[in-house]
């Protein structure tokens, strides 16, 4: 090729730029992060018009986030991740396909919001959970087929630590809405063996306080939107909170409930299977560098809001464990998607074109 | 969207309202037609190389042309089909009750009827065609007024993008650019299978001109047949010749011309090969320079109707070309075993994603969602 050849190539190349994406897929919020400086995250949810009417009405073909949410009366509304992962089984169900056309869905708008260039490749790491299937898995990746030109899944957990740089000797917790993860880092990708998923996660805490609540007080009305909200709004732990007074309706008058003690032990049924968790993780490693691990536990995923639960978790890993240390990461939201950036910024180019 | 006037701020006599107002009835035209479901055309006009004419001719003669590119609309069209605009320098008319059917045949005609407009500058006559962009409201993304003038001016930017004297509809533009980028990356991967063939047979020659046949090619040239064929001769000329270091000579002599007629035979199929190949090349090549122009004229007025439409370009990546984990990173190794662990995860996966890697039942038992 001529010396001209070769400069015209070369400035064609640069015309075309790289945008990397991470993007953290979760059951409650679908985050991302660009290499443009760009971070959105919405509520994952789905909703497409139930008939003409509301068509016309809505004015769009699909919904997404909290417009799908405000909406929802007149949508069919899918949650399309449950427990992490897209609500899939194998086999051509009508209902795994509405999800897996939901989620594909939810992928190429996080994706649009992620504001690419038309002339500019993507490649996005997708972060799941460390203890995904491969038929989950494979939902994922064809979902993630038609939003971007090359794509990688790398575990949640893994990808928070990685974000952090904290690569040696970390026990990382995600707390997200359907799973919460635990891992195991000590300075190699972790192994099955490092890594536990329990279901003990925001969803987990909207149902004890819906059953709370509803037991306590049998006459208020309420969603699991409504309960969510709360939740979002007040979760706590701590033994001195501020009292929560919501309003409920009762026979459509709007009551006041107190349910500070609700959202506190809704709250705190998170705790024991955690320590629970990171008692295994801490017993079956070196013994030499279990105190190291102990201190360096790192609270990561929306859960990770909830006030005074890093404290709450120290506490009872002391009780159980003698002793520990438990960090919380700074930004909740977007952990995982800014780990998941910086892993897709790091791979090698010839790992992205191999995977296109 | 650009600045909207009215006709009548170019000429006095074309109508009786205001900017405001003409735009406004327009408005109130577009409304009625969603409310009564019926339908409504816009159509966005403009003179070909309007500028270069007026360069030539002078301006005078810029007005003459707007002037007759109204009366010919006029002429053309109802007397209920108006109002209509000036954007700048193309005429925008609306036409109600006039479907994508009716609104091409119009375009048909005044198309028709430009070819038939005669003008003359010192004697000389000047062919003055036109660039028509065509929507309607009930083209895909038009919910008012506003879509719907932008739809026909970026069809009209289109119809003068192609070359000018035509109509074009945003929509068939977009499927036209959709076939040229098809058509074109075909042509790609038909240049990359040609350029192997090439690349072999350049290989195939430089090895015959820098071998002294019948020595030096003899390794390029011989298969195994020749061999066969060779000792078959031998065989025959045993069985009829008479032996001796004569006969033994002449037989050696016999085999090699013919080897060598053999192998001059393939030299010359190959070299005739290449050139046919290098030929094919060659018309590739061209075809596909004319369709990257073509591409690239396409692409950029793309861009300017996206200017036009005022849609969102996007954010750029600060990063023009793949990175990947910088040598002076902390812990670089040992993250580089990561990323590498990752990827080989994410291969394997796919492997096994493959229909029939992993039998049904093997991959039931590894995944317990699997029914």
């Amino acid at each position: 090729m001529s010396d001209k050849q070769t400069k015209s190539a070369e400035s064609a190349k640069k015309d075309h730029g790289v945008l990397y994406l991470g993007i953290d897929l979760g059951t409650s919020r679908t985050s991302v992060a660009a290499s443009n400086g760009v971070r959105e995250t919405i509520s994952s949810y789905v909703g497409y018009p139930k008939d003409v009417v509301s068509r016309k009405l809505l004015q769009k073909d699909v919904l997404y986030g909290d417009d799908a949410l405000a909406h929802r009366l007149s949508l069919n509304l899918f949650r399309p991740l449950g427990e992490g992962v897209i609500q899939c089984k194998a086999g051509d169900t009508p209902d795994s396909s509405q999800n897996l056309r939901a989620a594909r869905d939810l992928l190429v708008e996080i994706v649009r919001r992620a504001k690419p260039r038309k002339d500019e490749l993507v490649y996005a790491v997708i972060g799941v959970p460390a203890q995904a299937s491969i038929h989950n898995k494979d939902a994922i990746l064809k979902a993630a087929r038609e939003a971007v030109d090359s794509v990688m899944l790398c575990s949640e957990p893994f990808s928070v630590a990685y974000g952090q740089d904290m690569l040696d000797d970390v026990l990382v917790i995600d707390i997200g809405a359907g799973t919460t993860d635990l891992c195991r880092m000590h300075g190699t990708m972790p192994e099955d063996a490092d890594q536990i998923t329990n279901t003990y996660a925001g969803d987990h805490v909207d149902e004890e306080l819906t059953k709370r609540i509803r037991k306590k007080f049998p006459q208020a009305q309420f969603s699991v939107q409504m309960i969510k909200t709360i939740k979002e709004k007040h979760s706590s732990v701590m033994d001195r909170m501020e009292p929560v007074e919501v309003l409920l309706p009762v026979q459509g008058k709007p009551t006041p409930f107190d349910v500070t003690d609700e959202i506190r032990q809704s709250c705190r049924t998170l705790i024991p299977p955690i320590v629970d968790g990171l008692s295994k993780l801490i017993a079956s490693f070196d013994p030499e560098f279990q105190e190291r691990l102990k201190n360096r536990v790192l609270l990561a995923g929306g859960g990770s809001q909830i006030k005074g639960l890093d404290t709450a978790i120290e506490l009872l890993m002391h009780e159980r464990l003698g002793g520990g240390r438990v960090l919380r990461i700074e930004e909740p939201i977007y952990g995982g998607a800014n780990g998941a950036l910086k892993i897709a910024h790091d791979m090698p180019g010839e790992f992205w074109k191999k995977l296109r | 969207m650009r600045d909207i006037r009215p006709v009548s701020s170019e000429r006095s006599d074309w109508g009786l309202f205001s900017p405001e107002e003409l735009f406004e009835l327009m408005r109130v035209e577009c409304t009625r037609a969603s409310r009564y479901g019926y339908d409504l055309s816009c159509l966005c006009v403009s003179i070909d190389r309007l500028g270069h004419l007026q360069d030539l001719y002078g301006s005078t003669s810029r007005a003459e042309l707007l002037d007759a590119l109204h009366e010919l609309l006029k002429s053309s069209t109802r007397d209920s089909d108006f109002p209509r605009c000036m954007v700048d320098d193309a005429l925008v008319a609306l036409f109600p009750h006039t479907g994508t059917g009716g609104a091409l045949t119009l375009c048909r005609r005044v198309l028709k009827g430009a070819r038939r407009l005669g003008f003359e500058s010192d004697g000389r006559p000047i062919q003055v065609t036109f660039s028509i962009g065509v929507a309607t409201n009930r083209d895909a993304g038009v919910r008012d007024l506003e879509s719907l003038l932008q739809q026909a001016q970026a069809g009209m930017a289109l119809a003068r993008a192609a070359g000018g004297d035509r109509f074009m509809r945003q929509e068939q533009a977009s499927n036209e650019f959709d076939q040229i980028r098809r058509e074109l990356e075909d042509l790609r991967s038909a240049l990359d299978r040609q350029g192997d063939v090439v690349r072999e047979a350049a290989s195939v020659r430089r090895v015959l001109d820098l071998a002294d046949l019948p020595g030096g090619g003899q390794a390029l040239l011989e298969r195994p047949e020749d061999r066969e064929f060779a000792a078959r001769m031998a065989a025959l000329f045993g069985t009829g010749a008479g032996s001796g270091p004569e006969a033994e000579k002449l037989r050696q002599q016999a085999i090699e011309f013919a080897l060598r007629g053999i192998h001059e035979e393939r030299r010359r199929s190959i070299e005739r090969q290449m050139r046919e190949n290098e030929g094919e090349v060659d018309t590739l090549r061209r075809r596909v320079a004319k369709l990257n122009s073509s591409l690239a004229a396409t692409e950029e007025e793309l861009r300017r109707v996206m200017a036009l439409k005022d849609v969102d370009p996007g954010v750029a990546s600060i990063y023009r070309t793949v990175q990947g984990l910088s040598a002076d990173a902390a812990n670089a190794k040992a993250r580089l075993d990561m990323l590498n662990r990752i990827f080989q995860a994410n291969v394997e996966l796919r492997q096994n994603l493959q229909p029939g890697s992993v039998p049904a039942e093997i991959r039931a038992k590894k995944d317990p969602d699997h029914e």
